[in-house]
């Protein structure tokens, strides 16, 4: 059996070589969804927890709980740290993620204590921190263990009256005047008694590193806390062990651990601790619950881009089967007519498809690791790069898919068999010669059904487009059927284009049937008469091509509207916001309080100019003012913008078309008048403003967001449509973690008359970058100058972290190896059935040799065929995608760019992505007719009729 | 009298691929008179059909000459060959050959395009098929008849565009004797009403008679029959 089979292989090697082709293709593209899903989910959750540091400038992986300790146990620092540290180990042997870090603090309430130099009295707490000399540096006087070497007289004085030496913070030196020498009597009450403290500060400290994961409770918070060393804190604890000494455990964890794989085991872990500890709580949580959601999300995308391939790739292995088994149904109707039984001619094909079919699906394992490596390293459809991929590696799951693989293709490999293997000889002539002449889909009309549901299913989700959007934003699951419908779309508009394409080549044959030369009325009569058999390769034509162009025309409309959107909304090559320090000041607690801003220097940045800076402008940016059009007329949130025209000009950028008109018109309409503003066209529009017409706006206090600070008249010199980094749409968290859709109105004003009315507050540098030049030598210059950057936004950096983003990466990397995989199965399709047509033809060029026909019009005739059919096949294909693009674009678009803009979706269609695949078909194509010309050319007349008669 | 095919001493030999050469033709001389039935007999393998494809044109000779209608054959460039069996020459083939694409009337079509028929191509076409006897089955593909209707399809299409000459390579070897021995009526029909050559191999003793000259095929030679053997 096992020979029989090797030589039925080896005897049909070229077609079977197809076969194995195709089912190493389809475990290769399966594997790699286990793959492809794992390191880009990997890669989500590394960027959520980026993406929580970038908004909330603390570490994402902490786990926090507090409580106090009471009780003779508690005598000392270590004793209160061992409990501590018991709670961490219980912890992290459930959750077996590395800490990086910890913070331990004790606090005892000293409540009210009189100060010596002013006599005040003020709430204060002891502390302890541990480790914290190592995170903290001295701004000025001693560490509390190095108090005996203080030189200040009065913290001498203290120590030497038995005071407990003490450090307190920037913000509590700054904010409650605690400063160095002061000295605090506290009473501390326990149950038993009352006892007596003295204490004195030492040291102003501050964070060595504010961005260092150990300060996730930063010192500022500690604002009426005095910190001790170990030794007098376990002082304080012995005296006071029968009271409440408060603890706060802080663990950092490595979050680069928490992954695919472990990430639901966290959540429990984290969930079923919670319900034990009311006062656990972790940063992380919410990053989970977000990731789970758009994991379901990934996972549909992934899987909806993986059907319409591998529907192609079962077609192709069913398609070239199929032409095996059409070869041997002679043999087969023999067996039958030998008395070999059904079943028997089933086991043998379905060992000899087991054969082929485990072959492929291991071969096709490294394949789908290479396939894997090639779309994580795509930057656009068919742009490979040689980006770092290591976040995707292979897993176990991927030999489960090959397994699937394995199956689905013995079946398809098999399901020709089953009819096939009914007929005997004589049965199989009679069934050959009532042969169908027309393909199942034409004859049953399929491809209208298909075109309706894929139009009606269009229609209904257009409809329901603005419930979409804000689903997306909400981090919601989407509807597979969105991503399908498109194929949906493209097969039953392909099979109609065909049906279209069969009447057109009828018409034409019909209207020239008399006037026909031999060779074209050979051609059409061929391709009229053989659509059954061409049916198949004019669908993977269609197919291949119109997806390829949907394929690339969605990815490059996404990836050019996100890149446009991400570069309207800086506003200019780089954004930054540096840390201003503020005064505040009381006179009382009921008073108001006077607020100053420190502005750093800014000549600093004039360095810049020599490190790729072009040019760059303050601008300042405050998006919660108030606009007052009358005493009834209140908008509040509205985006204020600060600016100083001729530099603004020269350093932001808008896209052109946005407008009216160009915008510097615009810019020097406000220019002229140092007191106007411009408006933002929908708040023009609400309040039917018009240029001349004036409104009032105003800003709140620093200190108190409810105050409003100071308010200004101003003229409306201009109303814009778009602005840089002016969105009019925005969209706002609901309390049932819904979003909700807003309009977002602006006003832009100049920077002086904004700095004279509203003082003097951080604003943002925005730089526009030379041409060539590097982002990262201004990250660097701020690196070396230590400038504390608040917030920053980099244009080139954010286009290429959306590039990396998981959803994109997904959608690159699909669409180009679905691409590269149906152009093969096109390709080797295509060049096996023109061989084999060639081949099973040669009885006939040899007849049609012998009555005289010229090779000249052998080649006419296969000319004009592969024009009538394949060639007409691109062109549909291609029409196909074009259509399909229109319809879909802005439907799936949807999922990527949910949010409405200034800048409105733009199809981008570019005639370099036809031709890339124009010029990848064409070789294919050429390749064929290569093939297709030597074996005509090297045929032989009377050995091919001699051919023909065995 | 007339003769549209005369040979002087063909020879033809095949390569082995031992470096040796099997001789099939061994100085072979016929002269084929216009508007006859000749027919060559002989055992499988002796020749015949090597014969036939030199004299049409299908294949050249090792050595010697062929003359059709008074041009030597081994002078004419492949264009001029192509346009000698276009237009002046039918086959027949054993396996009947017609265009399975093509319908009876279309397979017929094709060879009168093939020639550039002047005439009426309809009338053409009905009538060689009515002499056929297939008038009421033009419409039908060729795997819709049966082995005899497709070679009288074969017929009628080789003679439609009135070549001079038909070459038919056992036109019978697949039919029953009653089918055969119609098509050979056939043939002297047309033979008599259209003036047509033709030169026909079979190893069917029973058409014999039914030739105008037969000769036999044996290890290459070729030995004249006459009539009364």
């Amino acid at each position: 059996m096992i020979r029989f089979i090797k030589y039925k292989i080896l005897n049909k090697k070229w077609l079977n070589f197809c076969l194995l082709t195709g089912v190493i293709l389809l475990s290769a593209f399966l594997s790699v969804y286990p793959m492809f899903k794992e390191g880009s989910l990997n890669r989500l959750m590394q960027s959520l927890f980026d993406e929580y540091i970038d908004k909330n400038n603390e570490y994402p992986a902490v786990m926090t709980t507090k409580g106090s300790l009471t009780g003779e146990a508690y005598s000392d620092v270590d004793s209160a740290l061992n409990f501590m540290n018991t709670l961490e180990q219980k912890w992290t042997s459930y959750i077996n993620i590395p800490v990086i870090q910890r913070q331990q603090s004790l606090e005892i309430i000293a409540g009210y204590s009189d100060e010596n130099l002013t006599g005040k009295s003020k709430q204060i707490l002891f502390g302890y921190v541990d480790n914290l000399k190592d995170h903290a540096d001295l701004i000025c006087g001693v560490w509390p263990e190095d108090a005996e070497s203080s030189d200040n007289e009065m913290v001498k004085e203290a120590l030497a009256n038995g005071a407990i030496p003490c450090v307190v913070s920037q913000k509590a030196y700054d904010t409650d005047e605690i400063t160095i020498g002061q000295c605090y009597h506290s009473e501390l009450n326990n149950s038993n008694d009352q006892k007596q403290f003295y204490s004195v500060v030492t040291g102003i400290i501050e964070e060595n590193d504010d961005t260092a994961p150990f300060w996730v409770k930063r010192l500022r918070k500690y604002e009426k806390t005095m910190f001790t060393d170990k030794e007098h804190f376990s002082l304080l604890m012995k005296s006071f062990c029968a009271g409440d000494i408060n603890f706060e455990e802080s663990v950092m964890l490595d979050y680069t651990y928490i992954n695919y794989n472990n990430a639901e085991d966290i959540y429990w872990y984290v969930y079923q601790f919670q319900n034990i500890d009311s006062r656990l709580s972790t940063t992380f949580r919410n990053t989970l619950v977000s990731y789970f959601e758009t994991k379901k999300t990934i996972s549909i995308i992934l899987f909806t881009f993986e059907i319409p391939i591998i529907a192609l790739l079962l077609l192709f292995i069913y398609m070239i089967s199929g032409r095996i088994l059409e070869m041997e149904t002679g043999e087969i109707a023999m067996l039958k007519s030998r008395g070999v039984s059904r079943f028997k001619v089933i086991r043998l094909y379905l060992l000899q498809s087991g054969v082929i079919s485990l072959a492929g699906s291991v071969i096709g394992l490294p394949f789908g690791y290479l396939f894997c490596k090639l779309g994580a390293g795509t930057d656009a459809f068919l742009v490979f790069t040689m980006k770092d991929t290591t976040i995707y590696s292979p897993n176990l799951m991927m030999i489960a898919f090959a397994g699937i693989a394995f199956l689905l293709s013995l079946l398809f490999m098999t399901i020709p068999v089953i009819p096939i293997s009914r007929y005997t000889i004589i049965e199989r002539k009679s069934k050959k010669n009532s042969g169908k002449s027309k393909a199942v889909w034409e004859r049953f009309f399929l491809d209208i059904p298909l075109l309706l549901l894929s139009g009606y299913l269009l229609y209904n989700y257009l409809k329901q487009r603005e419930s979409i959007s804000l689903t997306v934003i909400s981090g919601g699951q989407i509807d597979p059927i969105i991503f399908l419908d498109s194929s949906l779309f493209i097969l039953g508009c392909g099979l109609f284009a065909l049906r279209i394409l069969h009447l057109i080549i009828n018409l034409i044959y019909k209207i020239g049937r008399n006037k026909w030369k031999p060779a074209e009325y050979v051609a059409f009569l061929q391709i009229i008469r053989s659509t059954k058999k061409q049916g198949f390769i004019a669908v993977f034509l269609v197919m291949t091509i119109a997806m390829g162009i949907f394929n690339s025309n969605l990815a490059r409309s996404v990836n050019e509207n996100m890149e446009n959107r991400i570069s309207y909304n800086v506003g200019c090559d780089y954004v930054l916001q540096e840390r201003w320090s503020i005064t505040v000041k009381k006179a009382s607690a009921t008073s108001e309080a006077f607020w100053k801003y420190k502005e750093p220097d800014f000549m600093r940045f004039d360095e810049l100019k020599n490190h790729g800076v072009e040019s760059m402008t303050k601008v300042i940016h405050d998006d919660m003012t108030a606009v007052k059009v009358d005493s009834k007329k209140k908008e509040v949130g509205c985006t204020l913008l600060g600016i100083n025209t001729k530099e603004f000009g020269e350093t932001a950028s808008l896209k052109s078309g946005l407008n009216d008109k160009h915008w510097y018109y615009y810019l020097n309409d406000l220019g002229q008048k140092p007191k106007g503003v411009l408006i933002s066209r929908n708040l023009a529009d609400k309040y039917d403003l018009k240029v001349g017409d004036k409104l009032e706006y105003s800003r709140y206090s620093p200190v108190d967001p409810n105050k409003e600070y100071a308010s200004t008249r101003s003229e409306i010199v201009g109303i814009v449509d778009s602005f840089p980094g002016y969105q009019s749409t925005v969209y706002e968290l609901q309390p049932d973690s819904t979003y909700k859709k807003r309009e977002n109105y602006l006003i832009v004003a100049n920077y002086n008359n904004v700095v004279n009315i509203f003082s003097m507050r951080p604003y943002e540098v925005w730089m526009k970058l030379a041409k060539n030049a590097d982002y990262e030598d201004v990250n660097n210059f701020l690196q070396e100058k230590e400038i504390r950057i608040q917030s920053k936004m980099i244009r080139e950096e954010m286009i290429q972290e959306q590039r990396n983003s998981t959803l994109i990466q997904i959608t690159n990397g699909m669409f180009s190896i679905g691409f590269i995989i149906s152009l093969v199965v096109c390709g080797v399709g295509f060049l096996i059935y023109w061989i084999l047509t060639i081949k099973e033809r040669e009885l006939i060029y040899g007849i049609y040799r012998s009555m005289g026909l010229t090779m000249g019009e052998i080649f006419r005739m296969l000319a004009i065929e592969q024009i009538f059919s394949s060639f007409f096949s691109c062109i549909a294909g291609f029409g196909v995608g074009m259509l399909t693009t229109f319809l879909f674009t802005k439907l799936i678009s949807i999922v990527y760019l949910p949010r409405e803009h200034n800048i409105p979706l733009e199809i981008i269609f570019k005639m370099s992505d036809v031709t890339k695949m124009a010029v990848i078909v064409g070789f294919v194509f050429v390749i064929c007719f290569i093939v297709i010309f030597r074996i005509i050319k090297n045929m032989n007349i009377t050995k091919a009729i001699k051919l023909g008669e065995d | 009298m007339d003769y549209i095919i005369k040979t002087e001493d063909i020879h033809k030999s095949f390569p082995l691929g031992n470096h040796e050469m099997l001789e099939v033709l061994k100085g072979v001389n016929i002269e084929v008179p216009k508007a006859s039935l000749t027919i060559l007999k002989g055992r499988s393998g002796s020749g015949k059909t090597t014969l036939l494809n030199i004299l049409s044109m299908l294949d050249d000779p090792t050595s010697g000459k062929v003359f059709l209608d008074d041009r030597d054959v081994g002078g004419m460039n492949t264009r001029q060959r192509e346009a000698m069996r276009r237009y002046n020459v039918g086959f027949v083939f054993q396996s009947v050959a017609l265009v399975p694409i093509m319908s009876a009337y279309e397979n017929v079509d094709f060879a009168l395009k093939l020639a550039d028929y002047k005439g009426d191509r309809d009338a053409r076409i009905k009538e060689v098929l009515s002499v056929v006897g297939l008038e009421k089955r033009m419409t039908h593909m060729p795997s819709q008849m049966s082995g005899g209707e497709q070679q009288r399809v074969a017929i009628a299409r080789a003679v439609s565009h009135k070549p001079k000459i038909i070459f038919a390579d056992e036109p019978t070897g697949a039919l029953d004797t009653a089918t055969g021995l119609g098509i050979i009526k056939l043939f002297k029909e047309l033979i008599e009403k259209e003036g047509i050559t033709i030169v026909m191999t079979t190893h069917d003793p029973n058409l014999m008679v039914f030739g105008d000259a037969v000769y036999e095929m044996e290890d290459g030679e070729l030995r004249y029959v006459p009539a009364e053997q």
